[in-house]
This record gives structure tokens, sequence and C-alpha cells, in this order.
């Protein structure tokens, strides 16, 4: 996961690329039968943002345990980019989610296992940056928060995969089932694929701006001017 | 190090299951109809309750941070144990196979192992850090 400079064409591919995506969303896609309206559609933005959020748990995770291994600074800025962008998505998966849910079920929140699950994983993060405000020596805040991601990140599978199973669940099926096979309109996966890779663009363009700036404040702070 | 603090932990909390579960269960009516499979339930719960709050512990110790913190950071890790315990009591209360308990042992056991496993590892950075 290196940050080096991207070509200034780079957001702009991805901006049309998003816009592509919206398009698509609204007007390629076929209605999908057995839900209101065309509540379905939101499956094109909330399940990219869901698994955005995962990706970057994942890439908290692996900068978390690098930090470990090697203390440099830049490993732990690397990290809490990365949450703090994971939990970003996740809350922009959970308020999309509540939308589908107001639209199918009437309410906004039915404690279903899922909305319980992800709202327990927003606590954790939460709790994560919590602790890194609260130790104020930045060797000691990278080795703690490190820890604590580890932590989390061993707890996410549950809340992500057991939980939801062990309960009985409004939420949809998943794009990939429990059967293990795909049952989506091809239309649909084409956008539905297509947004994954828009959103995982916009999540790395985010998570190097993010990175870029950590970098140039340690700079400023190694030379002394802030 | 490690070990110690999480079999003052466990020790802890047995006695205090020991104590309050029977009480609970007389003074609420509340029936196990499966005796065993809440043993086990609370048994395990127990291991993965210790070694999470052991390393969050000593995370808050490290931190200098106060009892508030122990509580934001120790919550959200021991919801989903919570879950996974909550369904192992009712199934203990509604069967009287130990069988009933299963699906939540296997759950609050995979729990227990990989907080157990992490915990032990990240002990010593965090102690010694």
């Amino acid at each position: 996961m290196t940050e080096t400079k991207r070509p200034s064409w780079w957001p702009w591919l991805l901006f049309v690329w998003m816009v592509v995506v919206i398009w698509a969303a609204f007007y390629y896609a076929p209605s999908a039968r057995g839900f209101k309206g065309e509540s379905a559609r939101i499956v094109f933005f909330h399940v990219p943002q869901a698994w955005v959020a995962v990706l970057a748990f994942c890439v908290n995770l692996v900068f978390s345990i690098r930090y470990l291994r090697r203390r440099d600074a830049l490993d732990d800025a690397r990290a809490a980019a990365a949450a703090r962008l994971g939990l970003v998505f996740a809350v922009l998966a959970t308020v999309t989610g509540s939308l589908f849910a107001r639209v199918m079920w009437n309410h906004f929140w039915n404690w279903d296992p899922r909305e319980v699950s992800i709202a327990i994983l927003l606590l954790i993060y939460f709790a994560y940056f919590a602790l890194r405000e609260a130790v104020g020596d930045e060797e000691r805040r990278g080795a703690l928060s490190a820890s604590y991601a580890v932590l989390a990140f061993v707890t996410m599978p549950f809340l992500i995969f057991v939980v939801p199973r062990i309960y009985w669940s409004l939420h949809p099926d998943t794009i990939i089932n429990t059967r293990g096979s795909i049952d989506m309109e091809s239309r649909m996966l084409h956008v539905l694929i297509g947004s994954l890779v828009g959103f995982t663009g916009l999540f790395f363009w985010l998570y190097a701006l993010d990175v870029r700036l950590a970098r140039l404040r340690q700079k400023h702070q190694q030379r002394g001017e802030v | 190090m490690f070990a110690g603090k999480l079999l003052f932990n466990l020790i802890l909390l047995l006695c205090l299951e020991a104590l309050i579960v029977p009480l609970y269960c007389a003074l609420m009516g509340f029936a196990v109809r499966s005796v065993a499979g809440l043993a086990l339930v609370l048994a395990f719960g127990a291991v993965a309750l210790a070694s999470t709050a052991t390393i969050v512990a000593a995370i808050i110790a490290r931190a200098s941070g106060s009892g508030t913190l122990f509580a934001i950071l120790t919550v959200p890790l021991a919801l989903p144990l919570l879950v996974f315990l909550i369904q192992g009591t009712r199934a203990a209360a509604q069967a009287d196979a130990v069988a009933a308990v299963f699906p939540a042992l296997r759950a609050i056991v995979s729990l227990a192992g990989v907080t157990l496993v992490a915990s032990a590892y990240l002990f010593p950075v965090v102690w010694h850090d």
C-alpha cells in the first residue's frame, strides 16, 4: 500500500466512473422483483459502502500490525486514516440501510441482527478514536491504538458473519448467499461490480489524500514549524 | 504476567457467577431446564469476558485513563459476546438437552479462543511499551 503520487487525471477518471455508475444504477439496471417501488436500487450504493468499510478496517489491521513491528509513525497515521474512512463508509452503509428499512418495513430501525451488528461495529471504531484522543504521547498512542485495532478486528467476523446467521433477519439475502451462489440479474450485477470498483477507487483516493496530509504534517513537525 | 491477571479476573468472574446466578434464579423464579448447558455457557463466557477485560484494562493502565474509558473500550468488544450469551441462556432455559446450547456455545468458544490468543500476544506489547 504505497502512497505514490498519482497522475492528476486519476480523480477525474474516478469522477466520470462514479457518474456513469449513478446513471446506470437508475437507468441501466432493471427493477428488482419482491421489493417496494424502486427501493432495491439502493443495493448499488449500500453494498459497496459496506464492502469499503470492511476493506478499510482490513487496511487498518495491516498497518496496525506493521506499526507494532516497525514503530513507524507513518504506519500509525495510515492505520488511523483507514479507520477514519472505514467509519465514514460504515455510517453511510447504516444510513442507506435505514432508508431501505423505512421503505420496506416502515421503520428506520428494526433492531434487526444486521442493524445491531453494524451499530456495535460503529461503537468499536468510535472507541478506537476515543482511545487515540485519550493518549497524549505519540508513540504510546500508536502502540495502544494498534493493539486495540487488532482486538477490534478479531471481533469483526463474529459481527458480520455469525450474529446475522444465528438470529432470524429481515435483511435480504447477501449478494453471495448461503448457498454460495449469486442470484442477481446480469445487468444489475454489472452495475454492482462497477459500483464496487468505483467505491474502492474512491476509498483509495481519499486514503491517499489523508496519508499525504499526515506525511506533510509529520514533515512540518520535524522542521519545528507546527 | 498476563496469565496471572487473566486467572485473577477469571476466578473473580466465576465466583460472582456462582453467587449471582443461583440467587437470580431463586429470587426471579427463572427456571433453567439444562443446568449443564447453562454452566458451559457461563464458563466459556467468563473466559471470553476475562480475556477481553484483562487486555483492555492493560491498555487503560498504560493510557493512564479513567474508568469511563474502560467502559467505552470494553462494552463494544463485549457486546457480540453478550448476544451469544443471551442466546445460549435462552436455549438452556427452554430445552432439557445440553445440545440445545451448542449453536451459541460454538460461537462463544470461538470468540473466547480468538480473544484469548489475541490478548496473550498483545499483552507484552501493551504492558512493556
